[in-house]
């Protein structure tokens, strides 16, 4: 704005205002830059938008979730058939590779095994499998629960929410990407002394669950029975996924190394840019296990498939289980988190259940390693799980998935 | 949930970097520098919640939202927000422990601030939303809610009255013999309305 009554040879009234600015109001001797980093750690550790996914990314503690409690997608369709056993990727295995030693190992012997055992599986499958590899929309639907302990102190009792989501993600140029989530949706007392308990509470529409929050913890209203579907578009123009803090197109997914020390490469830059992770030596472990797990889901190649799986393995503090049950009952490797994470309900673990015949993600549990006094009470102890998505389809369809007349957008 | 949906927390983080000391830098003059960091960092707990419609540029829109933020503590504890606009008036008019200090470029520095503090509580928002928070018209605008047009005219109303306190300030400052005291904070006027 240009001051025309400037006398001449005197400054801008608001020259004079801006030099006169105090100290203390200057932005760049103001900052405490801890606080600035810390705030931003805190603020970014809620996922935006929505109150259930609010709740389950506080749960997990995951970084960036624009939205949670939504498709736990799965390996590939096209990851099936088991040809060989004794495949190998020569060039992708580091000499001195302490695990490799086990690689033969067959899962299922009930013993602790390492991903490699089916590794070759899914070598094997990358070899078999391209034909399948590629179609228009990425689908995937995905069963979810979540346990909560709600009620007042002495007369506790545990409601679960259980809803099904399907997301099917375009690839190809034009195409959108869908996600409907809280298909079926129900909320109920988790089992018959619990529905006991909510009646002797006056069976209330609405129960109060503690949930953990960016500083401590808070209480939502959580509306008992069925509830309505929401539909959310989910890509941003041509980025259809996020790997770590970045957002990816189909090209970006297709151009993936396909080996795992490239791979592994790939996320440890990814993970030196993502301010919000966590930091240590096992929480690094857990953001490149989920970041992995997360890569085998979506629609890349089959041969980072398999090369994300071989990061996984070769992580640290990664502990790779036989022979467990997924929470459809589907059996499975189990593959448990290098970290346990508190929550209102007691100390948590997150664990993957991967199907080593198909090299399928079937599952994404959190179980509960040590139950709070409040969880006891409401009978939930060590070893329950307390939230879980499982994935019961993945496969390329054709066509866009139809919204329910009902979603909430 | 696998296969991660497409993430906004680059954006963010973007913005947060390039703002979050401008915004505190605008907080700091409403409330102080202790409420300014609980506002600066609700500012951005709103702009996280709301992270798929951040306008661009994201400034003037994170600095409304500071400013519904002071009102609505304005409402909510009248103590605790008086507490912290006198310390914001405080440091707006320079308040320092060396008063002794009469270097030219102080005196300057105290009239244009006794200057600013003489004025109505509307005019030194918006002067000061574009002196010392660097704003434009338009932006300053959508700050206060207003068209840009209408910010135009308090502008140059706004200006105006500054440039007569600064002939008065100084005039009294040419006028007395003593050493320039820091101007006292104006107690009558109140919050950003």
């Amino acid at each position: 704005m240009k001051n025309t009554r400037n006398r001449p040879g005197r400054p801008d009234v608001m020259k004079v205002l801006a030099d006169a600015r105090p100290d203390a109001l200057d932005p760049s001797l103001l900052v405490d830059p801890t606080r600035q980093r810390e705030d931003l750690a805190r603020i970014v550790d809620e996922a935006p938008d929505g109150r259930v996914t609010r709740f389950l990314a506080a749960r997990r503690r995951s970084g960036f979730r624009p939205l949670g409690a939504v498709a736990l997608a799965a390996v590939a369709a096209s990851a099936v058939a088991v040809t060989t056993l004794d495949w190998r990727e020569p060039a992708d295995r580091p000499a001195a590779q302490p695990r490799s030693s086990a690689a033969t190992e067959l899962p299922g012997a009930g013993e602790d095994v390492h991903v490699d055992g089916h590794l070759e599986l899914l070598s094997a499958a990358e070899q078999a499998a391209n034909s399948a590899d590629q179609g228009t929309y990425w689908q995937t639907t995905t069963r979810s629960e979540n346990v909560d302990v709600a009620g007042e102190q002495g007369r506790l009792f545990a409601v679960r929410s259980t809803s099904t989501s399907e997301w099917s993600v375009g690839v190809r140029p034009g195409t959108g990407s869908l996600m409907v989530s809280g298909l079926d949706s129900l909320t109920e007392p988790r089992t018959a002394a619990d529905k006991a308990r909510w009646r002797a509470a006056g069976s209330p529409g609405t129960v109060r669950v503690e949930v953990a929050k960016k500083a401590g913890t808070g209480v939502i209203g959580y509306p008992m029975g069925t509830g309505r579907p929401m539909v959310m578009k989910t890509n941003l123009n041509d980025k259809i996924y996020a790997v770590g803090p970045r957002n990816v197109s189909y090209k970006d997914l297709r151009a993936l190394p396909s080996t795992s020390g490239e791979l592994r490469s790939y996320l440890e830059r990814a993970y030196a840019t993502d301010n919000g992770a966590e930091s240590g030596t096992s929480g690094r472990s857990a953001w490149m296990l989920r970041q992995a797990a997360d890569l085998v889901t979506m629609p890349v190649k089959p041969a980072v498939r398999a090369a994300a799986y071989r990061v996984m393995a070769d992580l640290p503090g990664v502990r790779v289980t036989g022979r467990v049950s997924d929470p459809l009952g589907r059996e499975g490797v189990g593959v448990d988190f290098p970290v346990a994470y508190p929550t209102p309900l007691g100390t948590t673990r997150e664990r993957l259940v991967v199907d080593p015949s198909t090299g399928a993600m079937l599952s994404d549990q959190v179980v509960l390693v040590k139950a709070s006094a409040r969880a006891k009470e409401a009978g939930l102890d060590a070893g329950t799980t307390v939230n879980y998505e499982a994935t019961t389809r993945m496969n390329w369809g054709e066509r866009q998935i139809a919204v329910p007349k009902n979603a909430r957008s | 949930m696998r296969g991660r949906r497409v993430t906004h927390a680059q954006r963010f983080r973007d913005v947060y970097e390039e703002c979050y000391p401008r915004v505190l830098a605008y907080a700091t003059s409403l409330v102080g520098r202790q409420t300014g960091e609980d506002i600066t960092s609700e500012t951005f707990t709103v702009a996280w919640q709301r992270v798929g419609s951040i306008p661009r540029p994201a400034l003037p829109w994170l600095l409304g939202v500071a400013r519904n933020l002071v009102r609505e503590l304005r409402r909510r504890d009248a103590h605790q927000y008086l507490l912290a606009a006198e310390e914001a008036q405080r440091i707006s008019s320079g308040a320092r422990t060396d008063v002794g200090d009469i270097a030219s470029e102080v005196t300057d520095r105290h009239d244009a601030l006794q200057a600013l503090a003489s004025l109505p509580e509307a005019d030194r928002e918006l002067l000061t939303l574009i002196a010392w928070h660097g704003l434009g018209a338009r932006e300053a605008a959508q700050v206060l809610g207003c068209t840009t047009a209408t910010l135009t005219v308090r502008l140059y109303r706004a200006r105006r009255r500054l440039e007569k306190a600064l002939e008065t300030a100084s005039a009294s400052r040419t006028a007395s013999a003593s050493p320039v005291e820091a101007p006292h904070p104006t107690r009558h006027e109140g919050a950003p309305a």
